[in-house]
């Protein structure tokens, strides 16, 4: 934790001003830094961060509003707040020509010790309270990497002993089956399923942990053909059945092509599962109209889920249906992660017997 | 014609168990000589401690990257650069997909990168096709 001072920059080139300033302000919780000329202030507002900077404006060589200018100018010192002291009598002219360089205040002289102290006071509190910010933001960022990190490394150590325990039931199998009576056999077949589960829930894992931490790059994506392509592919593995499809051409999206896949991938696959005992089972994509924001929906006219439990929706491994469709329940959390690292929202409209809408929204950049 | 002659670099015994059986069962007949860690595996293959004046070198080398004392990427850098075995067929046979490990690999000279899969099915398969490719399909040097 950063517990050094914030800066207080003092720019004047009469010397006797410089002092006053650091009379009125030497109480207060700050470290006074002083400069007696334009290029001076510019050198140190290289050097350090400060908190604000209070400028004279009439000096020799630079005026106070070139260097505040110059201060704008460049990147690094652009946003330190500027506090001008002047005498020049109080005109329109004057206040409208400080405010014109980028001033966040303008103060007369003579100067009103109780006035600049709550301004610079207002300008410290700003100050470390943006740093505690970024303190805390970091800490954050850190504690996610960590955590990512270690589900990642979790889920692949998990992984390893699943292949004796596949490996060997399977040899039990193969070559002492005629050893075992029926019962034998099918606990033995339990074993393997069991093993089964738990490889495809690591796989789940591993695949939520790898959509979290995937680097995001952004590209104009025709959501309508990548629908479509899904769609042949699912098709295209026979054992899935066939569904009307319905998608509109030239819906395109600004995100990262492989994670909007995977996002697709779930929605359109869960749409195809959830549908299996309609008779005329159909499945849209299109996008909402009349919003100020384009909404994207998924909708089927499946075996939909109770409201009550949307909640539990999005959340891993949280299934609102029985053993009668297969799955995990991670495709939605898969979805979720990726539309929410897209800055976008995701909610599901629904009731049972009524078929499912899933809509989300993909903000540009 | 000399049997064939597989080199199974892994420390872990069921890996390497379910390894052996799997490939037994391969069309393509090959002895499968079993080396616990890197320095088990060097030792062979340069005829040095337990292992003296082998003379023979495998027509293909497994190699798991995870070893104990020397791990896979320094035996593959060792064999590389002593000329008996820069031209010795190895392929990396390991659970990571990690693309920097993959990316290690080739860049240290593996001929090829394979992942072990959970399911014993699928590794059958696979030491299916990496017998009939290695041990029959792709030529080596000749062996010293």
């Amino acid at each position: 934790m950063n517990a050094a001072q914030p800066k207080v920059l003092l720019v004047d080139d009469v010397e006797a001003n410089l002092v006053a300033l650091e009379g009125i302000l030497g109480r207060m919780p700050c470290q006074l830094v002083r400069a007696n000329s334009g290029n001076e202030a510019l050198h140190l507002l290289l050097k350090h961060e400060f908190a604000v900077m209070l400028l004279d404006v009439q000096m020799p060589e630079m005026d106070g509003y070139e260097v505040a200018q110059h201060a704008r100018d460049n990147s690094d010192t652009r946003n330190v707040p500027v506090i001008f002291v002047t005498a020049t009598h109080e005109t329109k002219e004057s206040v409208l020509r400080g405010y014109d360089a980028g001033a966040f205040d303008l103060l007369f002289k003579p100067i009103d010790p109780y006035v600049l102290r709550s301004k610079v006071q207002v300008f410290l509190d700003l100050y470390l309270g943006r740093r505690r910010l970024q303190e805390e933001i970091e800490a954050h960022r850190r504690t996610l990497a960590e955590v990512e990190a270690f589900n990642y490394s979790v889920s692949h150590d998990l992984r390893a002993p699943l292949r004796p325990l596949d490996g060997f039931s399977k040899v039990l199998i193969e070559d002492y089956a005629d050893k075992l009576d029926d019962r034998g056999r099918d606990y033995l077949a339990r074993i393997r399923a069991a093993a089964g589960r738990m490889g495809q829930l690591i796989d789940d894992l591993l695949e939520l942990s790898r959509v979290s931490r995937a680097a995001l790059r952004r590209r104009q994506v025709d959501l309508s053909e990548l629908v479509k392509a899904i769609v042949e592919e699912i098709r295209a593995d026979g054992a899935n059945g066939d569904r009307e499809v319905v998608c509109p051409s030239g819906l395109t999206a600004s995100g990262d092509p492989g994670l909007l896949r995977i996002a697709f991938e779930n929605l359109l696959r869960n749409a195809w599962k959830f549908t299996q005992k309609q008779p005329q089972p159909r499945i849209e994509f299109g996008r909402t109209t009349g919003e100020s924001e384009a909404i994207y929906f998924v909708r089927d006219n499946g075996v939909g889920f109770d409201s009550t439990y949307a909640n539990k929706l999005f959340q891993p491994f949280q299934r609102l249906h029985g053993a009668e469709f297969a799955g995990t329940g991670i495709g939605l959390a898969i979805v979720d992660r990726i539309v929410h690292r897209h800055g976008g929202r995701i909610w599901g409209e629904s009731a049972p017997g009524e078929g499912a809408t899933f809509f989300f929204t993909v903000p540009a950049a | 014609m000399a049997n064939k002659i597989i080199l199974l670099i892994e420390d872990n015994p069921d890996d390497a168990e379910l390894a052996v059986r799997a490939f037994e069962m391969a069309r393509v007949k090959s002895t499968v000589l079993r080396a616990r860690d890197g320095v088990e595996a060097l030792d062979y293959l340069f005829g040095t401690g337990t292992h003296a004046a082998q003379g023979v070198l495998p027509d293909v080398v497994l190699l798991d990257l995870k070893l104990p004392r020397v791990d896979g990427l320094e035996v593959l850098r060792r064999l590389r650069a002593d000329e008996r075995t820069r031209y010795l067929p190895v392929v990396i046979m390991t659970s990571s997909l990690r693309e920097r490990d993959i990316e290690s690999g080739y860049a240290l000279g593996a001929n090829s990168y394979v992942c072990k899969p959970v399911q014993f099915s699928q590794f059958v398969e696979i030491a299916e096709q990496l017998c009939a490719y290695w041990l029959t399909v792709n030529q080596s040097v000749r062996r010293s």
